[in-house]
């Protein structure tokens, strides 16, 4: 097992009567994509703020390589760096001279901080509008400043809030090409997103937080394998199928449901890539010609609907 | 068209200024705080430091000075309304009242009306308090001041509607703003009457042509007659010609502007 | 630890956007400016010889106080902009010590004071003397006092209230008080003549009040017709920094994070 980079223990934070994180427990490792899931307001960015020493946990703690959020900060400050979810900029300022500043102050001399934001602002398509106001930039625009300022500082503990919101589809790729890029890098990463393609892309674990509490934490597959009979063996036979055969094929995949009707079955197995050859042995053994076979996995959305009770877009509204 | 339409299409222009005043509230804490502290602080203080001669005697420079603070706010306010339009072409609200079924003409005077209406009302509390503090017993006085005090401040509207259509940029109005209220409310009569500023020529005479003058003048003859016989800017008769010359004035530059200059498209 | 370079990093960004509200700037200029050249130069020749002698003169170091003070207190509206597009968040995440933030921040009203108010000691070298090396030295530290107090105390103020407009009122309100509370504009004999006591007493311990008579002690003291200790005027403006500048401090660190 890889050391805990980040160690989030029993975290609570309260706005008033608000609770918006509710004793939350999570380790991330060292290296890895980590993906938090949740809707606006489930108490993602709360907990990024807590971990970049934004916020004060009302109780319970955040440690990063061992170092505290509440004791140790400007420690912690040098160790994360964060692209937040709403770019940070005044409308005076403009995307070349905020991004020398960030530079200077993650600790780059000027000579280094011109050379390195250059590039990045060429490979977002970026350096085209270096002087313009941020007032004038589009939102997927300013969003790029802001994800640059990472891609400059290269944090031990990078976060990204929603780093593709507003982005086209071929710079989200590219977006998401250079956060594992970053993450080959040596710096660990962490992603707060409510969109299923961007979490399932890039996240090697993934923690779905539903009004402040931790409701799941695996791989995306362990979380969709998760859900009882999640996955859909879809197959298509020739002969009429024996009631007996159907009994012994239930119990041999484990199905959790069957459907049979105008030759075609229909099975809700988990672990569905291991169950297709088990069923497919037995219909080849009582000759039973299966003419076609698919497999349909749970999608993220139907995870978090399984783990939260809600769908996300439902999440989103409340 | 009709008149009746033309009447209700001008007070609806006129409400679009009016049906902002609750948003401005703080800023017009702020406003009335200035002006309490000049009155009450710096008007106290500067008073036992003057001493003017008018043709009656010596001026009782308190009641002269506060009626010019009253002034100087109500030239303010109406001038920041251009800071206003400003925004609004920026925001693209001008052009969607030029696509409305509304003559140019009504919607020029109507934001000039509008804007000069919530100045004025802006600056009633101040208004209060110089005819508290002045004495003032008479309705029709009261009345006098306060529509000398509207005209003035729908002439100004109309000015800063005219200054702002011409640069039609918040940054250089904010410029032209910021001198022009430094400037103008020093060039006139706000802070001392017109003989004191004879000793130095250029300033005599841009106070000589400044509405701010006339109007605090005005007030001065309306309020306290005897207290400054013989020492504003002009003969009461011409002060009244100014001020409606200037009004008339104001109003056909925002007019021919808002004619000339928007159509076609606000670009920037 | 505090890294001077971070500081100076911080002030950077800070100065740089004083710069981009030129126009503002320009409104400051013509205003002040106005006052020396057409207000005081008309008030010289209404106000009574036996207590100004000279208007124009005496007004000319008040507006040296009041423009480094009106530049310092600038600082509070950068301030109160960020809490209100939650760039604040951005500089709490930042590796530098919240200390370090707010020394930098103060650094730069300091700077923003002197940048501005330099055209206007120029001014009175000009009309006015040409400073000792050693009144040199006590204009430049009364300028460090007055800045650095007035900037902490504007920051102050833009973390201390929730409503971003009810703050912005404030801070007018504060900046009009210790703008007219003060003997810029008024010999302090006038206002014990006119108010009690106590208005005396606040009005001469205006942290503006002290540094205008030291100006005027340097570059016209035959305006002046109090008497008064430079010593101690001095002191009593370094305790007026020492305990701003703590305020400000503590309260800034303590406020922006929720």
């Amino acid at each position: 097992m890889s050391n805990v980079a980040v160690k989030i223990i029993n975290l609570v934070k309260k706005f008033g009567n608000v609770t918006a994180v509710n004793n939350l427990n999570l380790d991330i490792y060292e290296g890895e994509i980590f993906g938090l899931l949740g809707p606006n307001g489930s108490g993602k960015t709360t907990t990024l703020l807590i971990i970049t020493t934004v916020y004060k946990p009302t109780s319970g703690d955040v440690e990063i390589y061992g170092y505290s959020v509440t004791r140790h900060g400007d420690i912690v400050r040098r160790l994360v760096g964060i692209a937040f979810q709403e770019p940070k900029a005044l409308w005076v300022d403009n995307p070349y001279e905020l991004l020398l500043w960030h530079a200077m102050v993650v600790g780059y001399s000027v000579i280094g901080a011109r050379r390195v934001i250059r590039d990045i602002m060429e490979e977002l398509d970026l350096w085209e509008h270096r002087g313009k106001f941020i007032s004038e930039l589009s939102g997927g625009t300013r969003k790029k400043v802001e994800i640059a300022k990472l891609f400059i500082q290269k944090p031990k503990i990078a976060i990204f809030d929603e780093p593709t919101a507003q982005l086209d589809v071929t710079t989200k790729h590219r977006v998401w090409d250079k956060i594992k890029a970053l993450r080959d890098e040596g710096s660990t990463i962490i992603v707060a997103t409510n969109d299923m393609l961007e979490a399932e892309r890039l996240a090697d674990r993934i923690a779905i937080i539903h009004k402040g509490t931790l409701k799941a934490l695996g791989t995306p597959s362990e979380l969709k394998d998760r859900i009882p009979g999640g996955d859909i063996i879809e197959l298509r036979v020739d002969n009429r199928i024996p009631d007996g055969i159907v009994k012994s094929l239930i119990e041999a995949i484990e199905a959790r449901k069957l459907d049979y009707s105008d030759g075609v079955i229909r099975a809700y197995v988990n672990r569905g890539e291991e169950k297709i050859a088990i069923a497919i042995d037995i219909l080849s053994r009582n000759n039973i010609k299966v003419r076609s076979v698919s497999l349909k996995e749970p999608t993220l959305d139907d995870v978090f609907f399984y783990f939260t009770g809600a769908r996300l877009e439902e999440g989103r509204i409340q | 068209m009709d008149i009746r339409e033309d009447i209700r299409a001008l007070l609806l222009v006129i409400l679009w200024d009016i049906r902002k005043l609750g948003r401005y509230k703080f800023f017009l804490a702020m406003r009335f705080a200035w002006f309490l502290l000049q009155v009450l602080v710096f008007g106290l203080l500067v008073a036992k430091m003057v001493s003017i001669r008018g043709p009656l005697g010596v001026i009782d420079y308190y009641k002269f000075y506060i009626i010019g603070a009253y002034v100087a706010v109500l030239f303010s306010m109406s001038m920041l309304r251009g800071h206003e339009i400003v925004e609004e072409l920026e925001d693209g609200l001008i052009d969607y009242q030029l696509s409305l079924p509304i003559k140019r003409r009504i919607l020029a005077i109507g934001r000039a009306l509008g804007g000069g209406i919530a100045s004025f009302i802006y600056s009633i509390p101040m208004m209060i308090v110089i005819v508290l503090i002045l004495g003032v017993n008479s309705i029709s006085a009261v009345l006098a001041i306060a529509l000398f005090s509207l005209i003035f401040a729908s002439s100004l509207v109309g000015l800063a509607m005219s200054i702002a259509l011409i640069i039609r940029s918040s940054d250089r109005l904010d410029i032209l703003m910021g001198i022009s209220d430094s400037l103008l409310v020093r060039l006139s009569t706000v802070f001392y009457p017109i003989i004191a500023l004879s000793s130095i020529a250029i300033y005599y005479y841009i106070a000589k042509i400044n509405p701010v003058s006339y109007l605090t003048d005005m007030i001065r003859y309306i309020a306290t007659p005897e207290d400054v016989s013989g020492i504003t800017v002009s003969d009461p008769h011409i002060m009244v010609v100014f001020l409606v010359g200037f009004a008339i004035a104001s109003m056909l530059s925002a007019l021919l502007l808002l004619d000339k200059r928007i159509e076609g498209g606000y670009s920037r | 630890m505090i890294y001077p370079r971070i500081i100076t990093i911080i002030a950077y960004r800070d100065l740089q956007r004083f710069w981009k509200y030129k126009w503002w700037l320009a409104g400051l200029v013509a205003m002040n400016l106005a006052d020396l050249f057409i207000f005081a130069l008309i008030f010289r020749g209404i106000v009574r010889r036996d207590i100004v002698p000279d208007y124009f003169y005496f007004l000319a170091p008040g507006i040296a106080s009041i423009s480094a003070f009106a530049a310092a207190f600038t600082i509070g509206r950068e301030v109160m902009m960020e809490l209100r597009r939650a760039f604040h968040h951005y500089l709490l995440s930042l590796p530098f010590s919240r200390l370090e933030l707010v020394a930098g921040r103060v650094v730069s009203g300091i700077v923003r004071g002197f940048i501005y108010q330099i055209p206007f000691i120029i001014l009175l070298i000009v009309i006015a003397k040409t400073p000792s090396f050693l009144d040199l030295l006590i204009v430049v530290s009364t300028t460090i006092m007055v800045t650095a107090s007035m900037s902490s105390l504007s920051i102050a103020i833009s973390t201390l209230v929730k409503s971003l407009e009810f703050q912005a009122t404030i801070r007018s309100l504060v900046y009009f008080i210790i703008f007219f509370m003060s003997n810029v504009f008024y010999p302090e004999s006038i206002v014990r003549l006119r108010f009690p006591e106590i208005i005396y007493i606040m009005v001469v311990n205006n942290p503006i009040s002290i540094a205008t008579t030291i100006y005027r002690d340097i570059f016209t003291p035959h305006v002046i017709h109090e008497t008064y200790s430079i010593e101690v005027l001095i002191a009593k403006l370094a305790i007026w920094t020492a305990i701003l500048v703590a305020t400000g401090s503590i309260l800034y660190m303590r406020n922006l994070q929720r």
